[in-house]
């Protein structure tokens, strides 16, 4: 006995199913994949964006705004024209085939994107809802699926508990499968084969940090502190802070001597935001926090941990201390000066993801990539942009992951020559 | 010393603005002490606290998160002789107190100071509603292994009801009422214990309690499913057991010896050396009697270890102070549970099989 299986038909309706009937319904599907980029799904895609920007309900959520303003029609033509600028010559690009997606539990818009991006490059999705759906979220597969509906739809959407069972026989026909949610979820997986020439993308555990000058900080106008203020609120306090390219840490280029001041006006600030935001940190994690601080405190990898408020809490690291940072999440920052952003070179781990920046020049950020980019990071973004979604994403490129190319050779070739 | 001064006044005599005034010098003291003699507080003290040492109120002491206990070993000593633990739910680690010899005779005058006004001088036959088996480490002593140890210095004859496995001993409990029933007698355990070893092995009327003085301490933590209320709890004993002289206590492993006993009001008053203090859950500014908030226990009685000031996760409120209930002065304190548990969200499944998930 296998557990069971839901197919979500949209307004909130689930039919079960059978696993052996959703394997050949699957396969049924997988032949619906299209070229990339075609014409009619980046209608519907686009169609759907336009009903989510309309709907203020909708785009009250940040988290869907973002996406609708993702996959918007002109958004989803730059995407196109780039994708086909970058083909190699003579290449056509067509959907691999069935796109198995497991998005993680908790971040909830995730899935969206995995599913929008499959469904672009011309794949098939089935796709294991997450167990908390939130009910906006929820609204926009409903509304897909209700445009979907007029032509075919080649999309599955799929509940079921913990099943290995399932989990197996629903990778054997993935031609892609991807993998979001962390090392063990990861890990897991692995044990199901997928289709013979599929693939897997992997997602597992990573971490995030900020680079922010000193000199910059120190400089900020009372404006500019609370505009910047309200970026990196953003990076740090949607998902809790354990997204994974929450910033945990805070490298600030500078010294304390001249630059303890502008950092403490910064951190003020962005507890000042964080304040007035909606999303308070839970009183268990701010005593979780505390605890947390005081470990610190004993081990030594802290000088100085301030309790600016129930929502932040801010650890000097001791200059002796680890790189390495608890993630902790919920409003924990550990900030650590750095002589220079080579410092971080040494220090740059394959975990390492998302790298957001502030007052730091390109050519310092270039040079960075340069030096550590083999060891590890994937991303490097403004302060303010550390959650927004990207095709290039943990070092994939995703469109091209998504896709089969077939290539036609136009060069004639060389006459034959007679003996 | 203020802690003599304390401990020799008659329980809950102490108005409480004199008592303030009296535990605020132990306290500082107490902060002093552990700075000098515990090299993990004073980090504390130094990295969290900006090097505080003397407060000028009681809610300026510095304090630790009672959860600190689990995470790291904090003593003031070289040895001690006994480490007493948490219970600790299944999963997580449980506490761990180091406790010398001079802090385990603080402890235990403490408990008589505050448990002999209702028991009077002479000790009485005793019930134990736990198993021996609870007190079979000495050194490695649970938190109920404490209690229990604690309170068989009041009675005389005590007998263990409850077998290794928690199961009632009938005939054991039936014998030691045949002979001790009709006299006041003595009997202690943890209210999950009392509901499960006790209440619930018995029918209406099957054996007489009506002599009987019950303490029970430790709520309903561990078996979550059985949710009685205080009141409900009372009336349930009164009923099937003739049962009327219950106190209930609160108290934590982490500054044992100081405890809350109920008064007929239903309210729990803290020994004459310890005080509370409840706190806003955000902010953690003091909030005044009938707000609701965190609470943060202070005692005089740690000096094996850090624990004289204590965050705690549990949720209460002052409901009067000096009121005089019973004639009982100080803080009157209602509990109201624990803080509920923070789920974050993020990327990572938590565990592989969720994950599958």
């Amino acid at each position: 006995m296998t557990a069971p299986i839901s197919l979500y038909c949209g307004n909130n309706c689930r039919t079960p199913i059978a696993l052996d009937e959703l394997v050949a319904l699957a396969e049924r599907r997988r032949v619906m994949r299209r070229k990339a980029f075609d014409e009619k799904r980046l209608r519907l895609i686009a169609a759907v964006a336009d009903d989510l920007l309309k709907d203020k309900s909708m785009t009250a959520e940040p988290q869907v705004r973002v996406f609708a303003f993702w996959t918007r029609k002109a958004a989803l033509l730059s995407m196109q024209r780039d994708f086909e600028a970058r083909l190699p010559q003579g290449c056509q690009a067509f959907g691999r085939g069935l796109a198995f997606h497991l998005p993680p539990t908790n971040v909830d818009t995730l899935f969206l994107y995995s599913w929008a991006v499959a469904c672009l490059t011309g794949n098939a999705s089935l796709v294991r809802l997450p167990s908390q759906m939130p009910t906006i979220v929820q609204r926009v597969i409903d509304n897909y699926l209700w445009r979907a509906e007029a032509q075919d739809c080649a999309d599955l959407f799929v509940s079921y508990p913990v099943d290995d069972a399932v989990s197996a026989a629903l990778s054997a026909v993935a031609d892609v499968r991807l993998v979001w949610g962390g090392d063990a979820k990861v890990a897991l997986f692995h044990g199901w084969p997928v289709r013979l020439g599929g693939k897997t993308l992997a997602f597992p555990d990573r971490r995030s940090f900020a680079v922010l000058s000193g000199d910059a900080l120190t400089r900020l106008e009372p404006a500019g502190r609370t505009s910047l203020a309200q970026r990196m609120h953003r990076d740090v306090f949607v998902f809790d802070q354990m997204a994974c390219a929450s910033p945990q840490a805070l490298f600030v280029v500078g010294d304390p001597a001249h630059h303890q001041a502008g950092v403490a006006a910064f951190l003020k600030a962005l507890d000042a935001v964080a304040h007035s935001g909606d999303s308070q940190v839970a009183p268990a994690h701010a005593i979780h926090k505390f605890v947390q601080s005081c470990e610190m405190a004993v081990v030594g990898e802290a000088d100085r941990i301030d309790r600016l408020s129930a929502n932040l809490t801010v650890a000097y690291a001791a200059p002796a201390a680890t790189y390495r940072v608890r993630r902790i999440g919920g409003g924990f920052l550990t900030v650590r000066y750095i002589a220079s952003i080579g410092d971080l070179v040494d220090h740059i781990e394959a975990r390492d993801q998302t790298v957001t920046h502030f007052g730091i020049g390109e050519d310092e950020l270039a040079s960075l990539i340069d030096r550590a980019g083999a060891r590890g990071m994937s991303r490097l973004v403004p302060v303010g942009l550390a959650l927004n979604f990207d095709t290039v994403w943990d070092g994939y490129n995703l469109l091209g992951e998504l896709v089969r190319l077939v290539r036609l050779h136009s060069e004639k070739p060389e006459p034959l020559k007679s003996c | 010393m203020t802690l003599e001064t304390l401990i020799e006044r008659p329980a809950w005599s102490v108005p409480q603005a004199e008592k303030e005034a009296l535990i605020l010098e132990g306290l500082n003291a107490l902060t002093r002490h552990h700075a000098k003699t515990c090299p993990a507080y004073v980090r504390i003290l130094d990295r969290v606290w900006g090097g505080a040492l003397d407060a000028a109120r009681i809610e300026d002491v510095p304090f630790l998160p009672v959860s600190l206990f689990k995470e790291i070993d904090l003593k003031s000593m070289e040895s001690a002789s006994m480490v007493l633990q948490s219970s600790g739910t299944t999963g997580q680690r449980p506490s761990r107190v180091f406790v010398d010899s001079e802090t385990a005779t603080l402890q235990s005058r403490a408990l008589v100071a505050s448990i002999k006004p209702l028991l009077g001088d002479k000790r009485i036959p005793m019930l134990m509603l736990d198993t021996k088996q609870v007190l079979s480490d000495a050194r490695h002593m649970t938190a109920r292994g404490a209690g229990v140890l604690g309170f068989m210095k009041f009675g005389a004859k005590t007998q263990f009801a409850l077998d290794a496995a928690l199961s009632a001993q009938t005939d054991v409990i039936k014998a030691f009422l045949a002979q001790n029933g009709g006299a006041p007698f003595l009997m202690f355990g943890f209210t999950w214990l009392v509901w499960t070893g006790l209440y619930q092995q018995f029918a209406d009327g099957e054996i007489d309690l009506s002599k009987g003085i019950l303490f029970h301490s430790g709520g309903w933590k561990k078996l979550t499913e059985y949710k009685v209320s205080n009141d409900a709890f009372r009336s349930a004993l009164k009923r099937r057991f003739g049962l009327e002289r219950i106190y209930n206590f609160y108290g934590m492993v982490e500054q044992i010896g100081s405890v809350f006993l109920e008064a007929s009001d239903g309210c729990l008053y803290p020994s004459n050396i310890a005080d509370i203090i409840v706190r806003d859950d955000r902010t953690w500014m003091p909030v005044p009697p009938g707000v609701p908030g965190l609470i943060q226990l202070v005692s005089l009685l740690p000096h094996s270890y850090p624990g004289h000031s204590l965050l705690t996760e549990d949720l209460g409120e002052i409901v009067y102070v000096d009121r005089g209930i019973d004639g009982r002065l100080g803080k009157a304190v209602r509990i109201l549970g624990r803080v509920a548990r923070a789920e974050l969200r993020g990327c990572s499944d938590v565990i592989g099989t969720t994950a599958g998930a």
